[in-house]
């Protein structure tokens, strides 16, 4: 398992890096261009090679995913030799309620996949698709966002 | 004008080692931006934005501006401080032999990201976002952004400009940080609705000139009357315009009243926030004007109410000012010349939001916002104006107007576009450009009559000067040494209350009628003339103003110089012939800075008596 850190940093190169800053931009240029707006040869070429991306982006996210939802276990976070550590035990329980970690991993991993879908189902760049891509990916942003770890014990 | 705007953004204000930015090329087609940037990126973008919203100028805020794998990339304050200096001039006085030059193209507003990444350009790092760095520790934690060092350092040597934080960061991490440290508001860069965020932002807190052309500048100040004009727009509280005499207190009410409906920067939503309901309402929402001072006591009433038709008894009704105004606004121009009797009643008005017309009962509701101007010191103990009515006037706020003489860096702006109305009002003459000595004299006077004086030196220097291609120093009346210290010695409240019995006897009494100094009388002559002219104006004016004819059709009401001169000279044996003489002689004095009414009403009498000015005609003032 990697660091909260580790963790931090591949959430950011994911999320902020490559589907808000480029992925999802990307996808509004093309709408620009199909809407007429914007006269570009490009820009749809750009998008082109960012989908032809996912397939190792989706490993990505699927790894975040994973990881967040290892941390929020009861084992990562309560040693298992440690029956006494009574604290820990009250302090998971009152991050399961007040976070509600495995609902956030639930709706990010329920996002992920209708945006794979999306992508796989999207077999030409029209406004609607592209309409239909945004939507999901920016609801999929969202979910990743959500899952934070900043509340875990600081020896993780 | 296209707004111009600064980003600091790593991200998209990189250049990476190709000389590309896919990325800023993105963001730009989504927020309808034009590249400005200048750099190879700019450069090899075929990009074309059909109806962009902003100019854009991208800086990286960091070095080197350009990097690639193997490079260490740091944050860099100087280089962030210098992108803002370069389109943002400081306030530039005039000095001896050196006079100020044209404003270049001011900022309208900065844009600032909040995450920075520094350190080295791995392999790693350069192949997911090419020439982007892996990252330090810090540089993603919201407690060390070094977007808000940025806003710290910029608010502080740039207090006026507005920032806006653009980033795809969560808003709510930062959200007291960017307050307390001066930034504007947060723009959620990647959310779907972004450029008409923007766009609103641009329209509130911008920088903007005015697309129309009317009211010239570039200048801070100027730039900052007209966004207060903008803010003004969005709502329907009543609004007070002040400025020295000559700021152009109506243009800037025009400008506010259709703001709202200029396309261009108006964003999209703005409709419902305004509560109007589309763009064709809000362009025939009716703007009537008025001066305050051409109310009399005795007929105000039917002017500003009007007056109940009545079949039986054969009166014909009459729609007021204030009726004509509904669903739009009512200018009323020197609220300080407004008789006692007239403020009461605006005073009722103002509270009841309804009036009764003459001849009547029935109270009809009226929805009328009042936008009012005045140089006047309405505040000062001597003034006779009403402190509560002054408060209702301006439940909106105050727009200041600023000086010529603080916006002397607009000179040039200004010069070309009275040169050019000039021209075209005399068709035939030569066009002419302005040489720099020319422009030096004029950015070096201190305009104590502000716009409408250099509108009237200029004007008078293009009619004496019909067919020549320079304007030149020597073609260019500006007031002698002894006449501008006058002006120096004119009491501040004086000054502002435009021309007045007393600005004439001050001219008067400078002027030296001594025969052995005929040289200098002879030189004051021309601006006695003027004085006494301007004076003559102003009762001409209200004249105007009372006697217009008003319809339904011209709610503004057309210019009558017959009724109005008999009117002012409280002569109603005056002929038409005598009528036309009366304005063509008072007014040619000071014929090249005519607006408005007194323009019409010089172009008319012109029509009337086209032969030479009359030798001489009587003219009494009861």
């Amino acid at each position: 398992m990697k660091t909260v850190g580790e963790w931090n940093r591949a959430r950011s190169d994911f999320n902020h890096g490559w589907l808000k800053n480029r992925m999802i931009f990307a996808l509004y240029r093309a709408e620009r261009i199909l809407s007429g707006a914007v006269l570009d040869d490009t820009g749809l070429d750009v998008l082109k090679n960012l989908l032809a991306e996912w397939p190792e982006r989706f490993r990505e996210a699927v790894e975040l995913i994973r990881h967040h939802a290892s941390y929020c276990s009861m084992s990562a976070q309560v040693e298992s030799d440690a029956e006494a550590d009574y604290a820990a035990v009250v302090s998971f329980i009152r991050r399961q309620e007040e976070e509600k970690p495995e609902i956030k991993v639930r709706l990010a991993t329920e996002a992920l996949d209708d945006l794979d879908k999306e992508i796989h189902a999207a077999k030409e760049l029209s406004t609607a698709n592209i309409q239909r891509l945004i939507y999901k990916a920016r609801r999929l942003a969202d979910a990743i966002s959500s899952l934070s770890l900043l509340s875990l014990p600081s020896r993780l | 004008m296209t707004p111009r705007i600064l980003i600091h953004d790593d991200l998209f204000g990189r250049c990476s080692l190709d000389g590309s930015n896919v990325d800023r090329e993105n963001l730009c087609a989504h927020f309808l931006w034009v590249d400005a940037t200048g750099d190879t990126s700019a450069k090899a973008s075929k990009q074309k934005v059909i109806q962009p919203t902003a100019e854009a100028v991208f800086c990286r805020a960091q070095s080197p501006a350009s990097s690639g794998p193997g490079d260490t990339v740091e944050n860099d304050l100087d280089m962030a401080l210098e992108a803002v200096r370069k389109g943002w001039p400081k306030a530039d006085q005039p000095q001896r032999g050196r006079p100020p030059k044209s404003s270049p193209v001011r900022w309208s507003m900065l844009l600032i990201d909040l995450c920075f990444y520094t350190g080295k350009v791995t392999a790693a790092s350069h192949r997911r976002t090419p020439g982007m760095p892996e990252g330090r520790p810090g540089d993603d934690d919201p407690r060390s952004y070094f977007g808000l060092t940025l806003l710290d350092a910029i608010h502080q040597e740039f207090p006026e400009l507005p920032v806006f934080i653009l980033s795809s960061k969560p808003r709510d991490q930062v959200s007291l940080e960017f307050s307390q440290r001066g930034a504007l508001g947060f723009i959620d860069r990647s959310a779907l609705d972004g450029p008409e965020l923007l766009e609103q932002a641009l329209w509130n807190h911008g920088l903007l000139a005015d697309p129309s052309g009317e009211v010239v500048g570039q200048s801070l100040p100027i730039l900052l009357a007209l966004r207060e004009a903008r803010r003004a727009a969005g709502h329907r509280e009543n609004i007070l315009i002040r400025g020295e005499r000559g700021t152009g207190k109506e243009l800037v009410a025009r400008y506010l009243h259709r703001a709202i409906s200029d396309s261009g920067f108006t964003p999209p939503d703005l409709n419902q926030k305004s509560g109007i309901k589309n763009q064709e309402s809000r362009a025939s929402r009716p703007l009537v004007a008025v001066n305050s001072a051409a109310f009399s006591p005795n007929l105000f009433a039917t002017e500003l109410f009007g007056i109940q038709p009545r079949t039986s008894s054969g009166v014909d009704g009459k729609v007021g000012l204030i009726e004509m105004a509904k669903g739009g606004d009512l200018f009323l121009d020197e609220i300080a010349d407004m008789p006692p009797e007239v403020q009461a009643s605006i005073m009722r008005v103002l509270q009841e939001r309804q009036i009764t017309r003459v001849g009547s009962r029935e109270n009809l509701p009226v929805d009328v916002r009042f936008l009012s101007a005045t140089n006047a010191e309405l505040e000062s103990p001597d003034s006779t104006f009403r402190p509560e009515l002054l408060d209702r006037l301006r439940t909106g706020g105050t727009i200041w107007l600023p000086p010529l003489r603080e916006r002397m860096d607009d000179i040039p702006l200004l010069v070309e576009k009275i040169t050019h109305d000039a021209e075209a009002q005399r068709p035939g003459i030569r066009p002419r450009q302005v040489t720099p000595e020319a422009m030096e004299r004029l950015q070096t006077h201190d305009w104590p009559g502000n716009v409408r004086e250099l509108r009237g030196v200029i004007f008078d220097a293009v009619t004496r000067h019909p067919d020549v291609e320079y304007l030149v120093a020597g073609h260019l009346r500006l007031p002698k040494k002894g006449i501008r210290k006058l002006d120096s010695e004119i009491k501040p409240q004086e000054a502002q209350n435009g021309s007045t019995p007393n600005s004439l006897l001050d001219v008067l009494r400078h002027c030296s009628f001594s025969p052995s100094e005929a040289g200098q009388w002879a030189g004051q002559l021309p601006q006695i003339q003027q004085e006494h002219s301007r004076l003559m104006a102003r009762l001409l004016g209200a004249a105007i103003e009372a006697t217009k004819r008003r319809t339904p059709d011209r709610p503004d009401g057309a210019v009558q110089i017959h009724p109005a001169a008999k009117l002012a000279t409280g002569n109603p044996a005056l002929t038409a012939a005598k009528a036309a003489d009366l304005f063509k002689r008072l007014l040619s004095p000071i014929q090249e800075e005519l607006e408005g009414d007194l323009a019409d009403a010089y172009r008319i009498s012109l029509r009337l008596r086209p032969k030479g000015i009359p030798a001489r005609i009587k003219v009494t003032v009861r």
